[in-house]
């Protein structure tokens, strides 16, 4: 019954969020806690929903009756039908938070918040290593494809980027590998042993690809910097053109590279799953993998659950960010 | 940004003393008592070694058991080895003996609904344990089983009654006699103390079977432990030929020095994974199974799909078995024959898959060679848990599936008999409905007698009628495959796939 309530006032939550509008920061964190209520309620949902049967997968074919209803009862499967969402979907928002009854695991019985919070930091560690190689690259490309626009070098540039952000990650990772640890035996293949050496070469399978994808923002927004009136005041004023790219026409850039990064956090987790698969990487993405592939819906709910709460916290902060960096959206709100 | 990265980079790599190996899949508990998949059976019996374990000749090879005595059709001892220790594990069961005590705890608290233990369903045979002495257990059968050896103490592994009184620490740092102690739990990392072993373990759970290839070819894991695709060992840089199974050892034999040879070498054994073509008695007549048995070219999936990397199989039952009759041969490949049997019109049948890479290569060979024929299939891939909802429910026509391993005869019990026929209510692993009374008495007869030449005889009985009657079409036996590093020397996997043999391994230096 405290499920069902949970997932009826999860909806809520979102309904009330559509009516009080997004337009203020205190609006939107309260948009992220409805985003989150209906991502378990949802995920919970579409895991009653599935075909299979996850607890004859979990326990096996030859499982003691009891042992089965034990866990229907505990994943909410052993209500009617018709309730069976709601109930799964608010047994996710409830376990997730409980002490007394946490949500389990099918496989290991360990809670699955423990499971994620034990992998988290290392997935953090890739994101941010991931990110970071992002921005930074493609802020460099992006500025180094503006500054040589009228030459000829550009063409190198614009190829450059162009390849960052085509080649997919499951290619690049191995390509990476082959490299830099089989051929020039520089750095590891993959796993955690050798701290951030081992952190490299994840990160850049991560990143080069966002990089990519900032370069051409960049030089996008610089492009149109360097062509509007006050870059032409300025050159006119006798102001250098490297002085006017880089104080001028990268703020401008600067607000894209901020939304950019919040709206690519979704490709960097997905892109984090093959990254770390790659790699060996003991990240949430494996867990996610591996409980996909065992039907363990638990810590799939919990995973998807958290991620969506991930990515709506980002998108707050890059607004939070961008208000910061540009004083026009200051006056506005 | 670039210093750092010199930095990082130019730092030298320093092999550690470690055994490093890379398996596929984490396991989901290291108790012996609470493992149920392959991967945390085996890396339970490092820690905890059962009584007895199946062997290369498919009995039972004595483990902590020194003797195995069948008193009488309802009786078993089992004497332990003398010298059995726990090792020194702090606040748990430092540097006790192992007695007839924790073997009787062990399979009560397996016999425990409290525990949750997958294996409790095949101990129902058993009714108690008593202990006899130190060393004698007795176990006290409810009804005559003739496969109890390996079905039940050759399944449970043996923990400390008194640190694994409470089961939920010892799920994962359970106490045993085994080769190993459990060192560090971590995040997809599990580190083994050697105990009477030869070096340490680290075991690396490592999903990516391309992963776990360029990790052994970097020098970070020694030894790639099972789970090997035929198409990654093309791939290897060895410069020796790839050996013939049976070839126990691999390339590099006990007496060479660790190091000396910088090449990976491939270590490949006969194995017992039994991969088939399911079929469904009640969708499809007996004609046309014998049609679509016949039209199944098995060589050719072996050598396009395997590449040689399996054994032709002609019944559940491996070939060198003690209970196989060497005169089965398997079925000739006969296109006309099978187009008779279904006397000219086509058949249109699905066959259900699992997503493995594999597995769909083979169900699109096998739907060429049906269609010539006169047999349409639909390929129909689905995740295992439905795969395995439709098997129950009888909601399929053809389905590619496996044994693993297969060790105990009994197994065609589980996969023949009427009375295994999954309903609603109750499991089975007959999922193909076959229904054959003589079969039924047979295995009935099998089950419960004590002298291995009659129960050899009666299998033998079985495999003929199951491969008339086409209750499936039997395709191949797996290859165990396993890879080594340079710095390993002294390799010498199993039939099962056990991890066991990695305590006679030794560790060289070079990387």
């Amino acid at each position: 019954m405290i499920d069902i309530a949970a997932s009826v006032v999860a909806l809520a939550a979102l309904v009330a969020a559509v009516f009080v509008g997004t337009h203020s920061l205190p609006r939107r964190a309260f948009a992220v806690v409805a985003v989150a209520a209906v991502a378990a309620v949802l995920t919970g949902a579409l895991g009653a929903l599935v075909p299979g049967d996850p607890v004859a997968a979990a326990l096996g074919e030859d499982a003691p009756e009891e042992a089965r209803a034990a866990l229907r009862h505990e994943m909410g499967l052993d209500v009617d039908v018709s309730w069976r969402p709601l109930r799964a979907g608010g047994r996710v928002l409830t376990g997730l938070w409980s002490q007394e009854h946490p949500l389990r695991s099918l496989r290991t019985r360990q809670p699955v918040v423990d499971l994620i919070a034990a992998r988290a930091p290392a997935t953090l560690a890739l994101a941010g290593a991931g990110s970071g190689v992002g921005v930074v690259g493609g802020v460099a490309l992006g500025v180094l494809a503006a500054w040589w626009r009228r030459r000829r070098v550009h063409v190198f540039v614009d190829a450059l980027v162009a390849l960052l952000s085509a080649v997919p990650r499951f290619v690049l990772g191995p390509a990476l590998v082959l490299v830099f640890a089989i051929a020039w035996q520089l750095l590891p293949a993959g796993g955690v042993d050798e701290g951030p050496r081992s952190l490299l070469l994840p990160a850049l399978t991560l990143g080069l690809p966002f990089a990519g994808v900032v370069a051409r923002h960049v030089r996008a927004a610089l492009h149109d910097a360097l062509d509007a009136p006050f870059s032409r005041t300025a050159k006119s004023k006798g102001v250098a053109e490297r002085t006017v790219l880089l104080r001028h026409g990268l703020p401008h850039a600067w607000l894209s590279v901020v939304h950019l990064s919040a709206l690519q956090l979704g490709t960097l987790v997905g892109g984090a799953v093959v990254v770390e698969k790659v790699f060996s990487w003991p990240g949430v993405g494996m867990l996610l993998q591996d409980s996909l592939k065992k039907a363990d819906l638990p810590v799939v709910q919990g995973v998807v659950v958290c991620a969506a709460v991930g990515i709506a916290l980002a998108g707050l902060v890059a607004d939070a960010v961008a208000v910061v960096v540009d004083p026009r959206l200051r006056r506005r709100s | 940004m670039l210093l750092s990265v010199s930095l990082l980079v130019g730092c030298a790599r320093s092999p550690p003393a470690a055994l490093r190996v890379a398996v596929a899949a984490a396991p989901e508990a290291l108790d012996p008592r609470l493992a149920s998949s392959a991967s945390a059976v085996r890396l339970s019996q490092l820690v905890a070694p059962p009584l007895c374990v199946v062997g290369d000749d498919l009995r039972p090879r004595l483990v902590l058991a020194q003797s195995i005595t069948r008193i009488d059709d309802l009786t078993v001892d089992a004497k332990l080895r003398s010298g059995l220790r726990f090792p020194s594990v702090a606040g748990a069961a430092a540097g006790d003996a192992l007695t007839a005590a924790d073997v009787a705890f062990s399979f009560a608290s397996v016999l425990d609904p409290a525990l949750g233990s997958p294996h409790r369903p095949r101990l129902d045979v058993l009714d108690r344990v008593e202990v006899l002495d130190d060393q004698t257990a007795r176990f006290h059968l409810r009804r005559p089983h003739a496969p109890f050896v390996i079905e039940v103490l050759c399944a449970v592994g043996v923990v400390s009654a008194r640190a694994c009184a409470d089961p939920a620490p010892c799920r994962f740092h359970p106490v045993g006699a085994g080769a190993w102690r459990v060192a560090d739990v971590g995040v997809d990392r599990f580190a083994f103390t050697r105990v009477s072993a030869r070096a340490d373990l680290d075991v690396r759970v490592m999903k990516d079977s391309t992963a776990r290839l360029l990790a052994l070819i970097a020098g970070d894991v020694d030894v790639v432990a099972a789970d090997v695709a035929p198409w990654d060992v093309a791939a290897l840089p060895t410069e020796r030929p790839i050996p013939q199974p049976g070839v126990v050892g691999g390339p590099r034999g006990a007496g060479a020095t660790p190091g000396e040879d910088k090449s990976i070498s491939v270590h490949r054994v006969a194995g017992l994974g039994f991969s088939y073509l399911g079929l469904n008695a009640q969708r499809l007549t007996e004609a046309e199974r014998q049609a679509i048995a016949k039209a199944v070219d098995v060589d050719a999936l072996l050598a396009g799909r395997l590449r040689g990397f399996g054994r032709r199989a002609t019944g559940l039952l491996p070939p060198e078995h003690w209970a196989k009759d060497p005169g089965l041969r398997p079925v000739v490949r006969d296109v006309d024959g099978a187009r008779a049997l279904l006397g000219g019109r086509r058949l249109r049948v699905s066959l259900l898959v699992t997503p493995d890479r594999l597995r769909r290569s083979v169900a699109l060979a096998l739907r060429e060679q049906l269609k010539e024929a006169g047999v349409d299939v639909d390929v129909v891939v689905r995740d295992w848990s439905v795969v395995y909802e439709e098997l129950k429910a009888g909601r399929f026509d053809l389905v590619l599936a496996k044994w693993t391993p297969v060790a105990e005869p009994d197994l065609l019990t589980t996969v023949f008999h009427s009375r295994s026929i999954p309903t609603a209510d109750t499991p089975g692993g007959n999922r193909g409905a076959f229904v054959d009374v003589d079969v039924d008495g047979w295995l009935d007869a099998a089950r419960v007698s004590d002298d291995d030449g009659a129960r050899a005889r009666l299998y033998g009985l079985v495999e003929k009628r199951v491969q008339e009657r086409a209750a499936l079409v039997p395709l191949w036996f797996d290859d165990e495959v396993w890879l080594a590093g340079p710095r390993v020397s002294a390799l010498s996997p199993w039939r099962t796939g056990s991890l066991l043999p990695l305590a006679d391994v030794v560790v060289g230096s070079s990387p």
